[in-house]
C-alpha cells in the first residue's frame, strides 16, 4: 500500500493481531467493524459489509493482506462529518433553540434513525455522554457531541 | 441496522450533501448515522484496550504456570541424581526434594501414620478461642455458622480443621475416580468452576443459589484455591458442605489442587501465615484429602464436567480404574527413589484432564503456553463426545470476561466462577444450572465486589490498566540491566532512542512475552512526538527497586533473584518444612545455587555467600526469607510510601475491614 505509512502498517498489524483470536493470522468477519473502529475510522454498518464484513461469527474471515487495502482505501473517506453537522441535525429537536433537547428524544433518534443502536447500547451512550438531565428531562446535546467525538480517552487524540 | 421506514430514502452517505439542501428528517438521520458511527468507534476503542490488558494478564498467569511446571520437572531430575551428588547439597534440601513418598504401600499403616501426626486431639483448644465450635456429625446449621464466623474474619481452631480434613477423608475414599451424579429427585443442578479463595464469590453464589440441600446439588469444578486470599475458607466451607450433603455435593480436582502449585500460588503461604505452628499439620492433612478428591463428575450418563478438558488420547476406562490416591501432586508422577510407583499413561491421563485447554483449531496440540496438558479441538471433542455417548462437556480452568463462554459448537461450555479474577474490574463470573429433564442450560452472572460495579466503564477500565500495568512493569524492571544492555547496544549513536519496531521487539524478546508491545508503548515509556521514537530510559524512571542490599552486594546478582522472586520463594518454602520462615544461611546458598542450576545462568559462589551474610542482620546464622522478599521493593518515586508487590502480612490480615 503506497499509500499508508510504514508506522500505520505496524500499528494495524498489532491490532490485527489482537484480533487474530486463533493466532493463525485470519480475523472473523464479525470483528472487522471493530478492528477498522480500533484505529481510529468511522465506517457505517453499510460500508463495513460492503468490504467483507460479516454479521455472524464463521462466515467468512480475512487475512491481513487482505485487511490492508480495506484499511487504506476507508482510511481516505473524509465524509466523518464535524461537530456542525453533528449539531444542525440535532437542531431539529431544539425547540426552544436553547442549545438543549428532551434526553428521550435523542435516545428515540439514536434508537430508531438510521444503524439503529440497541437498548443497552443507547442507555451506555446516555450514561455517559449525555451529561444531567435537568427536572423536565432536557439535556444540552453541545457537550454530548464533544463527549461522543472525544472518544473513553479523549487524553490520546 | 436499517432504515427507519420505508417512506423514508435511506441517505447516501457516500455523496457529499449540503444540510440546507436537505430535509428535517434527512438532516436528522445523517446526524444519528454520524452520532452512531462514531459510537461504535468509541466502543472499539475501549474494547481494543480491554483485550491488549486481558492479554497481559493472562500471558503473566501462564508465564508462571510455565515456569512453575519446569521448576517441578527441574525437581524431578535432581532427585534422580541426588543420590549421587549428595555432597553438594545440605541434607533438609535433600530430604524436602525426595518430596513425601508413599513408602507405606498398605492402606491401613499409612492411615496410622497419618493419624498419629494429624490428630486434631494434638492441639488442645485453649478457653481464650473465640471463632466457631463444631461438632461431629456436621449439620446444615454449622455449615451457616461458619459462613458466619468466616464473614466476620473469624478463623476456625486448627483443631477443627483438622477434623473436618479428617472426616472429608473418609467420605471421599469411598467415592470413584469419576463421580455419578444424577437429576432424578432435585430435577436441577449447579455447577461453579473456579473460585480461587474468592469466598465473597462462594457465598454469593448460595445467596443466590441457596446453600447446598437434597434437592440442590452443586458440582464445584476444582481450583478451589490459590491466589485469592481466603482459600482457606473456602476450602473449609467446601469440605463441611461435603459432610454435610455427601451424596448432593460433588468435588471435583483440579489443577491447584496439588500441594506442588500451592507452594507458589499463595495456598501454601495462606495457611502458614495463619496456623503457624499448626500449619504443617494442616497441609500434611490437605495433600492427602487432595489425592482423594475424584477426578470428574458425570451427571445423567450426558454431560461430563472435569476442571480442564479431554485429549484425543482420553480414556475414561482407564481413569476409572486407576489408583488416583498415587497422585499427590500432577505437576510429576509419584515416585520412590526415582522411580515412578504408577503408569506414566495414567499419570499422562489426569493431566489431560485437569489441564487441558479447548481451542478452535482442530487436533491435538500441546499446551505451550502453560506447558502442560493440550490445547484440544472440536475433532477430539466430537470423538470424545461419541466414543462415550455423551452429550457435551462442562469446564473451568479458564477466566472469561464474562465467567463462561461456549465453544466447539456449544458442545463445550467454560465456567468461571472467581469475579475480577485478575484484578478489580477484570471478568464477571458466573455458575450454571442444568435443569429438567434436557438439561436447560442456565447461566447467572455475578460480580462479588462494591468497589467497581457501579463504576462506569472507563473508570472501571482505569483501575484494571493500572492493576495490569503495575504487574508488567515489575516484569519489565526485573530485566533492568538487561534491557539497557540490549538498548544501548541498538542505540548506536547514544541519542537515548530507539525506533518503536526495535524497541518493541526487544520487549518482546527480553520480557518475554507475546504482548501488544505497541500499543502498550505509550503507557509505558516516553516517546519522542515527532519522530515516534522511544526514550528507552524513560521506562525505569518511574519506580526504583529499593533495595538495601544494593549498596554491599552485585547488581547483577540481585537482579537474577529479583527476576526469578517466585521461584526462589517457591524453592524457600519448599525447603522451610515447619512453617517459621526462617532457613539456615547454608539453605538459603544452597536454594540459589539450585536456582541457577535451574535457570542454567551462574551465580558465583562467593557473591551468594557475601549476601547471604548481609541478610543475616543478628548474625545467628537464620534468615528469615520473607524479609529477604520484601527487601526487593518496587517503590514509587512519586509516593514512596505506596508499594507495589505482595505484602506478606497485609494480604491476610483477619482485622483488614
Amino acid at each position: 500500500m503506497a499509500d499508508l505509512k510504514a508506522v500505520d502498517v505496524e500499528k494495524a498489524k498489532e491490532h490485527f493481531e489482537i484480533y487474530d483470536f486463533e493466532g493463525v493470522g485470519k480475523v472473523d468477519g464479525k470483528d472487522l467493524g471493530d478492528l477498522l473502529r480500533s484505529l481510529d475510522l468511522k465506517p457505517t454498518i453499510e460500508t463495513i459489509m460492503k468490504n467483507g464484513g460479516t454479521k455472524k461469527k464463521g462466515e467468512r474471515v480475512i487475512t491481513f493482506e487482505e485487511f490492508l487495502p480495506i484499511y487504506s482505501q476507508l482510511k481516505k473517506d473524509k465524509d466523518i462529518g464535524t461537530k456542525e453537522d453533528f449539531m444542525e441535525g440535532l437542531k431539529v429537536y431544539d425547540k426552544s433553540e436553547n442549545g438543549t433537547m428532551l434526553a428521550a428524544e435523542l435516545a428515540h433518534v439514536l434508537l430508531s434513525l438510521g444503524e439503529r443502536l440497541t437498548d443497552p447500547e443507547c442507555d451506555e451512550i446516555m450514561k455517559t455522554c449525555a451529561g444531567q438531565e435537568d427536572d423536565d428531562g432536557f439535556i444540552k446535546y453541545e457537550p454530548f457531541i464533544k463527549a461522543v467525538m472525544g472518544g473513553p480517552f479523549p487524553e490520546e487524540q | 441496522m436499517g432504515c427507519a421506514g420505508s417512506a423514508i430514502r435511506y441517505p447516501n452517505s457516500r455523496a457529499v450533501q449540503k444540510f440546507e439542501t436537505m430535509s428535517a428528517i434527512e438532516r436528522t438521520i445523517k446526524a444519528a448515522l454520524l452520532i452512531q458511527r462514531w459510537y461504535r468507534r468509541y466502543r472499539a476503542r475501549l474494547e481494543i484496550r480491554r483485550r491488549c490488558y486481558w492479554t497481559i494478564f493472562q500471558s503473566i498467569e501462564y508465564a508462571g504456570e510455565q515456569d512453575q511446571i519446569r521448576l517441578y520437572s527441574f525437581f524431578t531430575d535432581l532427585m534422580t541424581h541426588i543420590a549421587c551428588d549428595k555432597s553438594s547439597f545440605s541434607n533438609s534440601i535433600a530430604n524436602s526434594l525426595r518430596g513425601r513418598p508413599r513408602i507405606l504401600a498398605e492402606i491401613e499403616e499409612e492411615e496410622r501414620e497419618l493419624w498419629k501426626e494429624t490428630n486434631p486431639n494434638l492441639i488442645p483448644i485453649e478457653s481464650t478461642y473465640q471463632g466457631p465450635h463444631i461438632h461431629l456429625p456436621l449439620t446444615a446449621d454449622q455449615v451457616t455458622l461458619l459462613i458466619n464466623s468466616f464473614r466476620k474474619r473469624k478463623l476456625l481452631h486448627a483443631h477443627y480443621v483438622l477434623t473436618l480434613l479428617h472426616e472429608a477423608r473418609k467420605i471421599l475414599q469411598s467415592k470413584p475416580n469419576i463421580n455419578v451424579a444424577s437429576t432424578t429427585l432435585s430435577r436441577h443442578i449447579t455447577i461453579c468452576g473456579d473460585l480461587h479463595g474468592k469466598l465473597d464469590d462462594l457465598l454469593t453464589i448460595f445467596y443466590k443459589n441457596s446453600l447446598p440441600a437434597s434437592d440442590n446439588p452443586y458440582i464445584f469444578n476444582g481450583d478451589f484455591v490459590d491466589r485469592g486470599v481466603q482459600s482457606v475458607e473456602v476450602f473449609l466451607l467446601l469440605i463441611a458442605c461435603l459432610l454435610v450433603w455427601p451424596d448432593r455435593v460433588f468435588l471435583n480436582r483440579g489443577n491447584h489442587e496439588d500441594f506442588s502449585v500451592n507452594i507458589r500460588y499463595g495456598f501454601i503461604k495462606e495457611i502458614m501465615y495463619k496456623y503457624t505452628r499448626h500449619a504443617t499439620r494442616i497441609i500434611q492433612v490437605t495433600e492427602d484429602v487432595y489425592s482423594w478428591l475424584p477426578l470428574a463428575t458425570i451427571i445423567d450418563n450426558k454431560v461430563f464436567v472435569v476442571h480442564g478438558g479431554v485429549t484425543d488420547r482420553t480414556d475414561l476406562k482407564k481413569i476409572s480404574r486407576m489408583d488416583r490416591h498415587q497422585l499427590i501432586t500432577i505437576l510429576q508422577p509419584p515416585m520412590i527413589d526415582g522411580k515412578m510407583t504408577c503408569d506414566q499413561e495414567e499419570w499422562d491421563q489426569v493431566v489431560g484432564i485437569l489441564w487441558s485447554d479447548p481451542r478452535p483449531q482442530p487436533g491435538c496440540h500441546t499446551n505451550s503456553i502453560r506447558g502442560g496438558g493440550s490445547f484440544f479441538g472440536p475433532d477430539v471433542t466430537e470423538a470424545f463426545l461419541q466414543r462415550y455417548q455423551l452429550e457435551r462437556i462442562i469446564r473451568s480452568h479458564e477466566c472469561k470476561p464474562d465467567g463462561f463462554e461456549f465453544t466447539h459448537g456449544d458442545r463445550v461450555l467454560t465456567i468461571f466462577s472467581a469475579s475480577n479474577y485478575y484484578a478489580e474490574g477484570t471478568n464477571k463470573a458466573a455458575y450454571v444450572k442444568l435443569v429438567g429433564t434436557n438439561l436447560v442450560t442456565q447461566i447467572v452472572m455475578y460480580v462479588s465486589s462494591s468497589h467497581t460495579s457501579n463504576a462506569e466503564i472507563q473508570q472501571r477500565q482505569g483501575y484494571v490498566e493500572q492493576s495490569a500495568l503495575r504487574e508488567l512493569k515489575q516484569l519489565i524492571y526485573a530485566s533492568h540491566l538487561l534491557l539497557i544492555e540490549k538498548f544501548h547496544m541498538e542505540d548506536t549513536e547514544q541519542s537515548g532512542k530507539i525506533c518503536i519496531g526495535r524497541w518493541c521487539d526487544i520487549m518482546k524478546e527480553v520480557v518475554g512475552l507475546q504482548l501488544p508491545w505497541r500499543l502498550l508503548c505509550p503507557k509505558i515509556a516516553k516517546l519522542d512526538p515527532l519522530s515516534g521514537n522511544v526514550y528507552y530510559e524513560s521506562i525505569f524512571q518511574e519506580y526504583t527497586i529499593q533495595n538495601k542490599l544494593a549498596e554491599q552486594n552485585e547488581p547483577s546478582l540481585l537482579e537474577t533473584l529479583y527476576r526469578s522472586k517466585d521461584t526462589l520463594e517457591t524453592i524457600f518454602r519448599f525447603i522451610d518444612t515447619d512453617g517459621s520462615g526462617l532457613i539456615s544461611m547454608q539453605e538459603f546458598t544452597d536454594a540459589c545455587q539450585l536456582l541457577s542450576k535451574h535457570l542454567k545462568t551462574s551465580m558465583h559462589q562467593e557473591e551468594i555467600q557475601d549476601l547471604a551474610k548481609s541478610i543475616d542482620i543478628n548474625k545467628d546464622g537464620f534468615i528469615d526469607f520473607n524479609e529477604f522478599l520484601e527487601a526487593f521493593r518496587l517503590v514509587d518515586n512519586d509516593s514512596p510510601s505506596r508499594r507495589s508487590g505482595n505484602h506478606v502480612c497485609g494480604l491476610f490480615c483477619q482485622d483488614e475491614r
